[in-house]
């Protein structure tokens, strides 16, 4: 039920971004020029690891590495950007994303939340704007 | 919460508490009766924690490297108390080990209030063994180095008891703040002072990330700038090279005032703010002097000159992207303008192409070197702000470099695979 509300106001939010006088489809339009334009200053790079050569104590010993990590990643995002968190794990849950949907999760995922690093922490999406104290230090 | 309103509340505290409050591994959180409280890490996210761990001691049993395992112990155990001195020391301390990590909260840059709270990162990294031995031995050439500097003998420092731990890795994944801004190609961690004064620090080198960076950002900015018969030089082996030149080179060279009524001072305090942009100009460009050093006795192979120095120059034109104001972007102006005006670098205002002009390069990087190592050696940041201004000016040649690149992308976006079986 929560994630489901979360999708709803992330969807809502990104078509709602730009004022509330323009409709919903120039908006959205508006919006994923935006983060068309924020995702052109990344060059996606592939970046491959075959661990096929590695013997089996290796492999199960990189594994787990990854795996502490991925937990490690989840304390990154509650220290960073808990609406962040919610929001990426929104946008991964949604079956057959289309390419707006595709895109915002890769931006929300390099910045590690709704603002963008690379432009002074502007918000990309949802309606927060940047607290430098992130989740560390209260709001108020 | 201001870092004003912070500071009010801390000064308040009895001093334990205040140590709490400012200690890099503290969430701080109300407290309910309109105060506040700071609450280590591991209790905040311990439901994470505990998993990790668990992970951590079961790669120690599997491991056969003993070193490797008695840091993922006190690793592990660091994170449940959050004091990590002793994981940090055998981090530092590791030998013969397949694979490294940076892993638990490092970085402070991110907390926007008082800079003192650290994010976690993840790096698995498999350990390149050949590069790192190479890098052995450039490093057991530091006190030769720092000899062979082209300034006058009091000016020099004593660079004898400098060690240095370097690694170069390739890392298989990243995670946390490893993930977000400008991907990192190399660190020098712990930040602890008291590790850093016991033990040093050791550098870790990300090959794979300096490539991605070289092929995806800097060779299509240099595919604008660089004069058409000299693109065939570029080469992420030869920006590699250069970029442990630059690292080794932070260590040489004066760290203190060694003339006039400063003397003895630390460099970074005597010149202040525009320390940084002079330091990373003289680390590049000694970097460069010393790779011609390298090569001459033998050490590095001299038919890669010419890669060395095409790519350096690829790399300035990323690097001047940041803007003028910023300390890479500045030192970067200054290479270009100096060695433009003196000799070494070439540009051709018809076709806004720039290239290495092979036959006085080498006079020209001895040249600007001394005058880098001399202002900081005096510490007089008059004499610093001078030379700035002399050479950081957006002049219509780099005006029209930056203008040339502008549409292109600014940083990698790394797309992660990992075949297991």
């Amino acid at each position: 039920m929560k994630k489901l509300f979360i999708i709803l106001l992330a969807v809502t939010a990104f078509s709602c971004q730009e004022k509330g006088t323009e409709s919903a489809n120039e908006a959205n339009t508006e919006s994923t020029r935006e983060i068309k334009d924020y995702l052109s200053q990344y060059k996606p790079y592939p970046m491959d690891f075959d661990a096929t050569s590695y013997n089996e104590t290796d492999r199960t010993i990189l594994k787990k590495l990854v795996e502490a990590s991925e937990y490690l990643d989840t304390i990154y995002w509650l220290q960073t950007s808990k609406y962040g968190l919610h929001l990426r794990d929104s946008l991964a849950a949604i079956k057959d994303k289309n390419q707006s949907t595709k895109d915002l999760l890769t931006l929300v995922n390099r910045n590690g939340g709704p603002f963008e690093l690379l432009n002074g922490y502007k918000t990309f999406i949802g309606n927060q704007t940047y607290y430098p104290g992130d989740e560390l230090y209260p709001m108020a | 919460m201001t870092a004003q309103q912070f500071d009010d509340y801390v000064k308040t505290l009895p001093e334990e508490e205040q140590v709490e409050f400012m200690y890099p591994y503290t969430v701080i959180r109300e407290d309910g009766n309109g105060g506040y409280e700071a609450i280590r890490y591991h209790v905040e996210y311990e439901k994470y924690i505990t998993p990790i761990v668990k992970l951590l001691n079961e790669v120690a049993d599997l491991t056969d490297n003993e070193s490797f395992a008695k840091f993922l112990r006190l690793k592990a155990e660091a994170l449940t108390t959050d004091n990590y001195y002793d994981a940090d020391v055998a981090w530092i301390d590791m030998k013969d080990n397949k694979f490294d990590m940076v892993f638990g909260p490092f970085e402070t840059y991110s907390d926007g209030i008082k800079g003192v709270k650290a994010k976690y990162e993840a790096y698995v990294e498999i350990i390149d063994q050949k590069a790192s031995e190479d890098l052995k031995k450039y490093t057991s050439y530091l006190s030769k180095m720092e000899e062979h500097l082209p300034i006058p003998q009091e000016y020099k420092s004593d660079a004898s008891g400098l060690t240095a731990t370097f690694v170069v890795v390739n890392d298989i994944i990243r995670k946390g703040e490893g993930t977000v801004g400008y991907q990192a190609v190399a660190t020098n961690l712990p930040n602890d002072p008291e590790v850093h004064a016991t033990k040093g620090t050791k550098k870790t080198f990300w090959k794979n990330m300096l490539k991605a960076r070289f092929n995806g950002i800097i060779i299509p900015v240099s595919n604008r700038l660089i004069e058409e018969s000299q693109l065939k030089y570029l080469s992420d082996e030869g920006f590699f090279q250069f970029v442990l030149m630059h690292e080794i080179c932070h260590a040489i060279g004066p760290r203190v005032v060694k003339v006039g009524p400063n003397k003895g001072m630390a460099a970074n305090a005597s010149i202040g703010p525009n320390y940084n942009a002079l330091e990373e100009c003289k680390a590049d460009v000694t970097g460069l002097y010393q790779l011609a050093y390298l090569m001459d006795e033998g050490v590095v192979d001299k038919s890669r000159r010419e890669e060395f120095y095409v790519s350096f120059l690829g790399s300035l034109f990323r690097s001047i992207r940041f803007g003028l104001d910023e300390a890479h972007g500045k030192a970067a102006a200054i290479s270009l303008s100096y060695m433009l005006a003196n000799g070494g670098i070439l540009y051709d205002e018809a076709t806004n192409k720039w290239s290495i002009d092979f036959d006085n390069f080498e006079e020209g990087v001895k040249n600007l070197d001394g005058e880098l190592l001399i202002l900081e050696g005096n510490g007089d940041n008059v004499k610093v702000q001078e030379f700035f201004d002399q050479w950081t000016k957006e002049t219509p040649a780099l005006a029209s470099a930056m203008k040339a690149t502008e549409d292109l992308p600014i940083d990698v976006l790394p797309v992660r695979s990992i075949k297991w079986e």
